[in-house]
């Protein structure tokens, strides 16, 4: 977690939202199969990890990353602390390769609206798009 | 202040609520402080009221006492029961309030403290959900809104009626009903200006009881609300065309 939200902060905005980061660890789990990663399942946006969630508390718990309210949304945005950051820097030293891996699925997620996130998801793993309330044609393009 | 709104859904009873109560402080203005407005009663039955905190206390424990009986079947006479004891506290209160104010001329009915009492009841008759919604109003009377599938009390309940005329159906999933609850309690915590604040609490009432949605659970459900009104502004803008006069 600490990883993704650290690697290309220099292209990239420093604050993710969380349909971002449970999208962006989506593909890295998909595309990369690390072990001992996030369980993943079909929820109401597609795939989702409730241990993401979970993560996301305690890291705020331990003063590693912070949320910023996101003018217009009803989600907050996620960035690192100082301390996170120093942390995901050391962790990025030692694990240069998950380091890059997670860079090339982050590139890919926020480049994207957040309709075309989906879209682009849901095409490829339709399974997990099954308890999704948003539903786009078979086939559609956007 | 409060809202309340429950919702019944396929699989049972949504119920939902903001997480602030005003309350007096001895000689200063009106605090806010968090607050739990939506309690289980027994395995079968949800309790929530709007109205002044030390009433709903009272009437909270006057629903405790009915936990077995709840818990045994839903019937009209449990309901009368129910709204029998509550009259006695409301009709007490309402005594104590005229005589303690007389000659002031705050002793009007409408200053006296007083609740507005919903309950959801949900039991598996063959493995399906049989759902009740009984509003206990503020005088004792009771009504059943289960044909018109959903109930709301407190201050924010215009943003309830026009948001769920929009959206809501009888045959709505749980899963759309939690969301859809999220959606009514976080516009009028947002758009309103009467006291109404976070934390969201969710309640299910399903054939395996009453669960509070919390945690990991309730952040998920809010990414999902924020996804709902993303694409609602993605379809707004994206699939309607501008013209100039």
């Amino acid at each position: 977690m600490l990883m993704l939200l650290n690697v290309g902060r220099s292209e990239l905005p420093p604050e993710m939202e969380p349909i971002q980061i449970m999208k962006s660890l989506f593909l890295y789990a998909m595309k990369y199969n690390p072990k001992d990663f996030y369980h993943f399942e079909p929820g109401l946006y597609g795939p989702i990890s409730y241990e993401v969630y979970e993560h996301l508390r305690k890291l705020i718990s331990e003063d590693l990353i912070m949320t910023k309210p996101a003018p217009g949304k009803s989600w907050p945005l996620y960035t690192l602390t100082s301390k996170g950051k120093r942390m995901a820097e050391e962790l990025g030293e030692r694990y240069p390769g998950v380091a890059s891996d997670l860079l090339k699925v982050k590139k890919e997620v926020m480049k994207r609206s957040f309709l075309d996130l989906l879209h682009f998801i849901y095409s490829r793993y339709p399974n997990y798009a099954s308890k999704s309330i948003i539903r786009f044609p078979q086939g559609g393009d956007r | 202040m409060t809202l309340i709104i429950a919702l019944l859904c396929k699989e049972g009873i949504v119920m939902a609520s903001d997480g602030q109560s005003t309350v007096w402080s001895a000689g200063g203005p009106p605090i806010r402080i968090p607050s739990q407005k939506i309690f289980p009663i027994g395995n079968k039955m949800l309790f929530a009221a709007s109205g002044t905190v030390g009433i709903i206390q009272q009437a909270k424990r006057i629903m405790s006492a009915f936990e077995q009986d709840a818990d045994r079947g839903f019937s009209y006479e449990l309901v009368d029961k129910i709204r029998q004891n509550l009259f006695r506290v409301f009709q007490q209160e309402l005594q104590r309030h005229k005589t303690f104010w007389k000659g002031t001329g705050y002793e009007k009915v409408e200053h006296a403290p007083t609740a507005d009492i919903l309950l959801a009841y949900c039991e598996c008759k063959t493995g399906r959900p049989c759902t009740e919604l009984v509003h206990i109003t503020r005088d004792a009377f009771y009504e059943t809104l289960t044909e018109q599938g959903f109930a709301t009390t407190g201050i924010g309940d215009i943003f309830a009626y026009t948001i769920l005329g929009n959206y809501y159906r009888k045959d709505i999933d749980i899963s759309r009903g939690i969301i859809l609850a999220y959606r009514v309690i976080k516009t009028a915590i947002e758009t309103g200006a009467w006291g109404l604040g976070e934390p969201i609490d969710i309640w299910t009432l399903t054939c395996d009881g009453p669960k509070r949605i919390k945690g990991p659970e309730l952040d998920a459900v809010r990414d999902a609300y924020g996804a709902w009104m993303e694409a609602e502004r993605s379809i707004f803008y994206e699939t309607t065309s501008s013209y100039s006069r």
